[in-house]
């Protein structure tokens, strides 16, 4: 496993930058009649100014509710019934209609996962940008359309092309279309969900190198998204492991790769074959994600953990009926398991 | 461009498919036409306008000429504009019957169409946005029950209580008695205000449909990725409910105005026999009781023609309104 | 109980496959209560059992009109003029009819033609619309290119000037003209759908083993959309109850004769409307109003037979089924 990935990780930045974004005790809950499915279960994660913190999971975990939370664009019948994301020290949840919508884009930004259905068909590309713009300042529309177009540029795309329908344009250009869009109006974070999932693996560096760049010169924060783990410990700064609702562990990048301590991420590591080195025989994990709307009791991941076993009557015992908490252990790392508790 | 020239290519066989079956229906009727027209005549009339029988027995032209030869003969008269002479308004000749009373149905058809059809839309589109609101809760089933009436039972409706009983309209005919038409304010107030009952029946009976078909599609969009990052983006809510959701659900419904136009004809003639009305759908309905062949049959061919303008209409506002028609 | 079990889909989660006509499995197959699958499909969805209750309801009205209605509605047995009362319970014409036999007795013209209109006209689209499918090419083109002129000349006008060609009036005239009018709808939409069913392999064996074209049609083709072209008659059927008391409305059916359009004839036609007689028209029209709603709602439930997704919840049907056939639908285990 060491020789995974072929070229150096990032190391965690040394000064310590204040909290853009906290979630306390975040709850979000699907409420179907007859049926409540808790799709995030008090859950706690910090996004500092300038970090680029990575959010990875299996599908269904709840990352994307997250992303969705923290813009307050979630629909129905998903609702927040506990908890705080806090902005700046600003409680989001507690915020009025319209501060709200001045919030949303100015402050925090999102790229969405498929950009193909993300930008308005029948609009000119430009016309949304000037849509945009006209929503959070006062701005004329030939203005707002240079605008646009320089920021298209700063993509890498034609600034002509302002003048073009989503439909002419390559899924690689709506991409970064999208990407632009969300940079438009220089946010402090962008939460960013599997935005390269959908491209081939050319256009997904591509795309990651120049989020990069442009992360340099306007410096926010982003949440990255997704389930690939792989590409977060490139990328990201810190990472956040989460799992049926929970977060179950969080670590700077190198940290987690060097010293992954909850079980599923060990078995999450153990999923990608390295890109060099000798061929190694793959560990998955088995079973599949539990149906939210009956988790397991206590700690989620029991019935696929290979470390729960009831022969150990008394771990057994807690494992299927406490729920494991953030504990941390070693410096900005947070795991939550029994096991790591009890120093095993 | 290449799809306006299909749907172009198409109506155009559609309308020489209309124009053949006209020509032949004397032909494939029962009996003789002529013989039921000429018993229905008054005998006075007939002494009076020896020529009126050649003109419709060349009309008609039953047993004389080959299929063929009058098939041509017929293209050509209509090629030339020449629909023959109405029997029940001798000698005036087709076109001008027809002159006098389209203009008062267009008017009719098309501002009540188009109104239902910005109503329609527009509360189907408020209604999905949010559902089980009062739009939603209220009007919804209102106008999905005004319009499952059949239009003639809604028009009787509305003339015995709207017009008689509360005698907000007025419920006969286009204009006050003692007018004549003209472009002058005392004729068209007047004939505005006749317009108005009728324009209101037909508005309410077909607003539901639209109100359905819209309201069923905005639900579908409503969930699209880019409504959703309108939202994101800070967007005020009706310009999301408008711009992206609305200009986008609207197409579904549009592609379907063609056909409603159709219905709506129909409709139309209904309105037209209860109100009095003298537009193009009453003079059919006189005409055909009456026997007029010539009269009747090319009304059938306006009518026709009318749905094709409409169908074509509606291709050309979906090309200006859809920008992933106009690339090859 | 193994009965119920198969029929239905298995969970919220159904295939991916395009679910078309082939759904309506083959009633002679499977049996339970000793209802057809189909009907009791129909009874369980609340709309469509709806429906069919309004819709024999008013069958039922019809058919025992000589009981109903005791005066004949031809006969001239009241004063004219009258609103509703304890002897007239829908009030007299102004010349004199009791509305309510009218009404009543008028019934059975009504739903007897609109419903051999329906069947003709099925027939012709049902015919029309697999054969162009089948056999593509140039009858395909042919058929088409009639179907779309028959769509594009509005319906109304068109039996209007029939109507005008055609001396006779009364029932049969009625049924011919909607008959050759209305078919092509159903034609359209039945040929898109045979389309996709002519491509299956069973129907390419059928061919290949020879059997003729009609064969195929009748016994391969159509009795897998069989629940798709009952949608369509249904349609065809309130369809042909408006536009048959329309005609009838706008003089040209039998003036003499007793149906619910006719009846509204008169009303318009003696102006009773504008002398206030408010009971002369609303009875025809609500009883054609209701039995349109009937039909409509009936379709629902048709619609749901040839589309399983449209299914609604099991635990509601299988309870009304409980009602229907007596015995208790609801498991043990379901009742939570």
């Amino acid at each position: 496993m060491t020789d995974m990935l072929d070229h150096p990780m990032r190391e965690a930045p040394a000064v310590e930058k204040e909290s853009l974004v906290e979630l306390r005790e975040l709850v979000v809950d699907y409420e179907i009649p007859g049926r409540r499915v808790r799709a995030i279960d008090h859950i706690d994660l910090t996004i500092h100014a300038g970090e680029i913190v990575g959010l990875a999971g299996e599908s269904g975990c709840g990352k994307t509710t997250t992303g969705n939370a923290i813009l307050q664009i979630l629909r129905e019948p998903a609702r927040i019934t506990n908890g705080q994301i806090l902005f700046q020290g600003e409680d989001l949840v507690a915020l009025s209609r319209e501060q709200l919508r001045r919030f949303r884009w100015r402050n925090v930004s999102m790229v969405f996962q498929s950009a193909m259905n993300s930008l308005n068909p029948v609009m000119r590309v430009g016309d949304q940008f000037v849509d945009m713009m006209h929503a959070h300042q006062r701005i004329s529309k030939r203005h707002a359309l240079a605008q646009a177009g320089e920021l298209l540029r700063m993509v890498g795309i034609d600034p002509d092309r302002t003048r073009s329908y989503p439909h002419e344009l390559s899924g690689g250009m709506r991409q970064r279309v999208i990407i632009a869009m969300a940079l438009a109006l220089k946010p402090e974070l962008v939460i960013m969900d599997e935005p390269t999932t959908a491209l081939d693996v050319v256009v997904q560096r591509e795309i990651l190198q120049q989020i990069d760049a442009l992360k340099r010169e306007l410096d926010f924060a982003v949440l990255f998204i997704t389930h690939d783990l792989s590409l977060l410990l490139e990328f990201a700064d810190r990472i956040a492991i989460m799992y049926a609702g929970e977060i179950v562990e969080s670590a700077p990048a190198a940290e987690l790769y060097r010293a992954p301590q909850h079980p599923y991420t060990q078995g999450l590591m153990g999923s990608f074959p390295p890109l060099t080195g000798p061929i190694e025989r793959m560990i998955g994990i088995p079973g599949s994600p539990p149906d939210l709307s009956n988790p397991p009791t206590g700690c989620r991941f029991h019935p696929r953990c290979p470390h729960c076993r009831s022969e150990d009557a008394v771990l057994y015992e807690r494992q299927i009926a406490d729920r494991p908490v953030l504990k941390p252990v070693g410096t900005d790392h947070l795991v939550a398991c029994h096991l790591v508790e009890e120093g095993l | 461009m290449r799809y306006l020239l299909r749907r172009l290519g198409f109506y155009a066989i559609a309308l020489w498919g209309a124009v053949t079956l006209n020509f032949l229906l004397p032909r494939l009727a029962p009996g003789s036409p002529i013989d039921g027209l000429m018993a229905r005549l008054p005998p006075s009339q007939l002494a009076a306008n020896p020529h009126m029988v050649e003109n419709l027995r060349a009309y008609l032209d039953v047993q004389q000429q080959p299929l063929p030869q009058a098939y041509l003969g017929y293209l050509k008269q209509l090629a030339t504009g020449d629909f023959g002479v109405s029997t029940s308004n001798f000698p005036a000749p087709v076109s001008d019957v027809i002159g006098r009373v389209l203009p008062y149905s267009i008017f009719l058809v098309g501002t009540a169409f188009l109104l239902s059809f910005l109503l329609g839309t527009t509360i189907g589109m408020i209604a999905a946005w949010r559902r089980g609101g009062i739009v939603d809760n209220l009007l919804t089933p209102t106008f999905m029950s005004l319009g499952a009436f059949p239009a003639f039972f809604s028009s009787l409706l509305a003339v015995y209580f709207l017009g008689l009983k509360l005698g907000w309209f007025p419920i006969q005919h286009a204009y006050d008695l003692g007018l004549s038409p003209g472009f002058d304010w005392a004729f068209l107030s007047s004939a505005f205000r006749h317009a108005q009952l009728p324009i209101l029946i037909i508005v309410l009976v077909y607003a539901g449909g639209w109100l359905l078909g819209m309201r069923n599609v905005m639900i579908n969009t409503v969930e699209e990725d880019y409504v959703g990052l309108a939202h994101a983006k800070g967007l005020r809510d009706w310009r999301v409910m408008t711009h992206y959701a609305g200009r986008n659900a609207v197409l579904a419904p549009l592609t379907g105005f063609a056909a409603q136009f159709g219905s709506a004809v129909g409709g139309l003639i209904f309105i037209e026999y209860v109100f009095s009305y003298p537009g193009a759908g009453l003079t059919l309905q006189q005409a055909a009781l009456g026997s007029d062949y010539p009269l009747a049959q090319t009304l059938l061919l306006f009518f026709a023609v009318c749905v094709l303008v409409a169908n074509l209409v509606m291709d050309l506002l979906y090309v200006v309104l859809d920008p992933r028609v106009r690339t090859g | 109980m193994s009965n119920i079990a198969p029929l239905e889909p298995v969970g919220p989660s159904l295939s991916d496959e395009p679910v078309g006509p082939l759904a309506l499995p083959s009633s002679r197959r499977r049996r339970g209560f000793g209802l057809p699958v189909w009907a009791r499909l129909l009874l369980g969805n609340r709309k469509s059992c709806a429906g069919i209750i309004v819709f024999a309801g008013i069958v039922g009205a019809a058919v025992a009109a000589p009981w109903l209605a005791q005066n004949s509605p031809t006969d001239l047995v009241g004063l004219p003029g009258q609103p509703p009362n304890r002897d007239f319970w829908f009030g007299t014409t102004d010349q004199g009819y009791d509305v309510f036999s009218q009404v009543v007795w008028g019934a059975r013209t009504s739903l007897t033609v609109a419903a051999c209109a329906a069947i003709a006209s099925t027939v012709i689209a049902t015919t029309l619309g697999l054969l162009a499918a089948y056999s593509g090419g140039w009858i395909d083109d042919v058929i088409n290119l009639i179907t779309n002129v028959f769509l594009v000349i509005p319906t109304l006008p068109l039996l209007i000037v029939i109507s005008a060609f055609v001396p006779t009036r009364g029932p049969l005239i009625m049924v011919l003209i909607l008959g050759f009018t209305t078919w092509a709808i159903e034609a359209r939409i039945l040929r898109s759908q045979a389309l996709s069913i002519v491509k299956r392999d069973f129907v390419q064996a059928a061919k290949v083993a020879g059997e003729g074209t009609w064969g195929i049609i009748w016994r391969e083709i159509m009795p897998n959309m069989v629940s798709r072209i009952a949608a369509g008659f249904v349609f065809v059927f309130y369809g042909s109850i408006i536009f048959a008391a329309g005609l009838e409305f706008l003089g040209f059916g039998d003036v003499n004769g007793t149906s619910w359009g006719v009846i509204l004839y008169w009303a318009q036609n003696n102006s009773t409307v504008l002398q206030g007689a408010w009971w002369h028209f609303v009875f025809p029209g609500l009883a054609i109003a209701l039995t349109v709603a009937a039909l409509v709602f009936i379709n629902y439930g048709v619609d749901e037979l040839s589309n399983p997704r449209l299914r609604g919840p099991r635990r509601k049907r299988r309870a009304l089924l409980g009602l229907v056939s007596g015995r208790p639908a609801v498991r043990a285990e379901e009742a939570r």
